[in-house]
């Protein structure tokens, strides 16, 4: 059992809120919120704390083969259950994160479809040869008094 | 996250880039820069091969801008096809409504000479 799953099942057993113990230690609830996912390790000194409100001892609370008699009598009745939905929580958790981020690119996609579709605000909708004056012309000879373009395309 | 994020970017990026191209799909632009005596009407040397439903932008100004300038396309019926220009500018788009040769020109109204500069892309 990892510390961060000792801590989930402490907590637990203890039927604290993060919120709570993140009071009682003194740190926000999101730092409380990150070691239980793992994320960070709290400092010595916030782990002697957390020895001394869930009353275990700081080697079994920092050691990670602590799989001794007195440890499966603390943690036991709930480490199933504990373990479970912290589990469980953090699978939603990446869920939750994947949704809002394909959210995202979902809609960064279709609002760059719709940059590219929609007409630029310098452009305007073709004009349409019935909406313009129409007259028949003479011609005049083009060679002589026409003129050429600088073509660039 | 972070990869996730810029991996978000770079497709939002290369989307735009692709968005961009789009409206650069022009088979050709040309510069032009005339002076149109008073009355006459001026035509383009060569005209422009177009399909039904692509356009042609013309884009002008001409001074003096009071000038009575008219812009627009000959089909191969000697048809002027024209709009006005307002305030020494043009800047329209014409949609072409059958195949054929379409040939620009700038017809001036005026009793002065005007001149004229710009491009069309067609």
């Amino acid at each position: 059992m990892t510390l961060r799953e000792k801590m989930i099942v402490l907590r637990d057993k203890a039927g604290i809120s993060q919120m709570a113990l993140a009071h009682q230690l003194g740190v926000s609830r999101q730092a409380v919120t990150r070691w239980e996912s793992g994320d960070t390790t709290p400092s010595m000194d916030k782990l002697k704390a957390l020895a001394k409100i869930y009353d275990v001892s700081l080697d079994w609370l920092c050691s990670d083969t602590a799989d001794g008699k007195s440890l499966e009598e603390v943690v036991a009745p709930v480490e199933d259950n504990g373990t479970s939905n912290a589990t469980t929580s953090a699978e939603n958790k990446k869920k939750i994160r994947y949704a809002v981020i394909a959210l995202v690119a979902g809609v960064a996609i279709l609002a760059c479809m719709w940059l590219a579709m929609r007409p630029k605000n310098n452009e305007m909708s073709g004009v349409q040869f019935e909406d313009m004056e129409n007259e028949i012309v003479d011609i005049p000879d083009q060679g002589v008094n026409g003129f050429d373009f600088e073509w660039e395309g | 996250m972070k990869k996730t994020l810029c991996s978000l970017l770079t497709v939002v990026l290369l989307i735009s880039c692709f968005a961009g191209t789009v409206d650069a799909a022009w088979r050709a632009s040309g510069k032009f820069d005339i002076t149109v005596t008073a009355g006459e009407l001026k035509p383009a040397k060569t005209g422009f091969p177009m399909a039904a439903g692509e356009t042609v932008t013309i884009n002008a100004t001409y001074s003096p801008s009071s000038a009575d300038i008219d812009f627009g396309l000959i089909d191969k019926n000697g048809v002027f096809h024209y709009l006005k220009g307002e305030n020494g500018a043009f800047n329209k788009k014409i949609e072409i409504p059958e195949n054929g040769t379409y040939t620009f020109a700038v017809r001036n109204n005026s009793d002065v000479s005007v001149n004229v500069t710009g491009f069309v892309k067609y």
